[in-house]
């Protein structure tokens, strides 16, 4: 019976390495928060709770960040879709305003879906 | 030469785990919705080419069909051939719905508000009066212009942008992007693969969109979902959905959702919403027909799979 060697070793270590590697980035994507207005992306931190005033960006919206969740509360639009489509958290959620082109979005560095369709 | 196998079995290692190909995603509002662009980082210059292309196939629909609403009876309106036939085909969603979809009923959902509010249910001769207008038949489609025996207005929006996702998608295949998803507010198509495995696509859940109720692996093929759960508002205990069945010449909440794979997002698109006027049986027998697989959330929260829906799922 041959003996294991030290290079045999390090080829298992690497496939080891590796494979613990992709179920982590598979299992822990990171989540980051973003609002899109007029399509120009503007990082929101889900780690501060408050509400957000998208005055300043010329729309009349509100936004909520509370417990790593946010939802728009407040819109002028027409419809309120917006409001009923409620708090967004996990990778690829999305609560978007059409008439005021403005959208709170999670992408992940490896989402769960390539696409959702609804 | 044991370890020189060793470490040509390492560098193979090495190379399937690094040659696989990153992805970007570009979104925007075009068409009424959030618009997204998958393509690889290699084609990603050619991302605002290609929203353009949407936009200004946007723009076109919207011209061309506000042509003929403005038109008045009898009026001979000249029209762009692409979209002629684009007319045609809700002629074929007509026929093969026996008349629940019909393009007209744009003539009496805009007295409900929709698309896009503020919502309120007509009164009872108004709707008669407008109800008497509807009907595909009085669209008069000649090879470049059309005529209106009726003072009805028209919308496509229930294929149109699925005809754009189309569009897009062939222009990217003339630019040479062999793979990307064009993703229309959940109308998408999935061009070629992701490093060799088809695209994981998620069907939402109607009432969690934090869950969804199937997911798929798709290559070279398009999904579209209509439901009951976005557009819609309740007046009097009675809830008013963006569907309407124009035989019945009212809003049509028959399912929760209704998820349509197809070859084209026009007809996953048009197919979406032909299925949600139909009773299941006649969703099963017609899209055996056309073989689309489809799947049906019901009201109760029932799940039914049909026409082989389950050979695109993956766990």
């Amino acid at each position: 019976m041959k003996s294991i060697k030290p290079f045999d070793i390090i080829v298992i270590l690497f496939i080891f390495g590796i494979t613990i590697y992709l179920m982590k980035t598979e299992n822990e994507a990171i989540k980051k928060a973003y609002i899109i207005i007029d399509e120009k992306k503007y990082p929101l931190n889900l780690d501060q709770n408050g509400i957000i005033d998208l005055k300043i960006y010329g729309k009349n919206m509100k936004v909520e960040v509370k417990d790593k969740k946010a939802h728009i509360i407040e819109s002028d639009c027409r419809d309120k879709i917006c409001i009923h489509m409620g708090y967004v958290k996990d990778c690829g959620d999305t609560a978007i305003c059409l008439p005021n082109k403005t959208a709170i979005v999670i992408e992940c560095e490896k989402n769960r879906y390539d696409g959702i369709s609804r | 030469m044991p370890n020189m196998q060793k470490l040509s079995l390492f560098l193979i290692l090495i190379i399937l785990f690094g040659c696989n190909e990153s992805f970007t995603t570009k979104p925007f509002f075009s068409m009424g919705t959030l618009v997204e662009i998958t393509v690889s980082e290699k084609d990603k210059t050619e991302i605002e080419n290609i929203k353009s292309e949407i936009e200004r196939l946007s723009e076109f629909v919207k011209e061309e069909t506000n042509k003929i609403n403005v038109a008045g009876k009898n009026e001979k309106v000249v029209v762009d051939k692409r979209f002629i036939a684009l007319l045609k085909k809700g002629g074929y969603f007509h026929d093969i719905s026996q008349g629940r979809f019909d393009i007209t009923i744009h003539t009496i959902m805009k007295l409900y508000g929709f698309p896009e509010g503020p919502y309120k249910v007509p009164s009872r001769s108004t709707l008669d009066q407008f109800s008497s207008y509807i009907g595909f038949e009085n669209l008069i489609i000649n090879e470049n212009f059309v005529i209106k025996k009726s003072d009805f207005t028209i919308d496509m929006g229930a294929y149109a942008k699925g005809w754009i996702v189309d569009e897009a998608i062939n222009f990217m295949k003339s630019r040479s992007i062999k793979n990307g998803i064009v993703n229309a507010g959940g109308d998408l198509y999935c061009l070629g693969d992701k490093n060799g495995d088809g695209w994981k696509i998620g069907i939402q859940h109607p009432d969690d969109k934090e869950k969804v109720i199937s997911v798929l692996k798709l290559v070279n093929k398009a999904v579209v979902t209509s439901g009951d759960y976005e557009r819609f508002f309740i007046e009097n205990g009675k809830k008013y959905i963006h569907i309407f069945d124009a035989k019945k010449k009212e809003t049509a909440d028959n399912y929760k959702s209704i998820s349509v794979i197809a070859d084209s997002v026009e007809m996953a698109d048009g197919l979406s919403t032909v299925y949600f006027l139909l009773n299941p049986q006649e969703i099963r027998s017609l899209c055996d027909k056309l073989k689309t697989p489809v799947l049906i959330y019901h009201l109760n929260g029932n799940i039914e799979k049909l026409c082989g829906w389950e050979k695109f799922e993956v766990n």
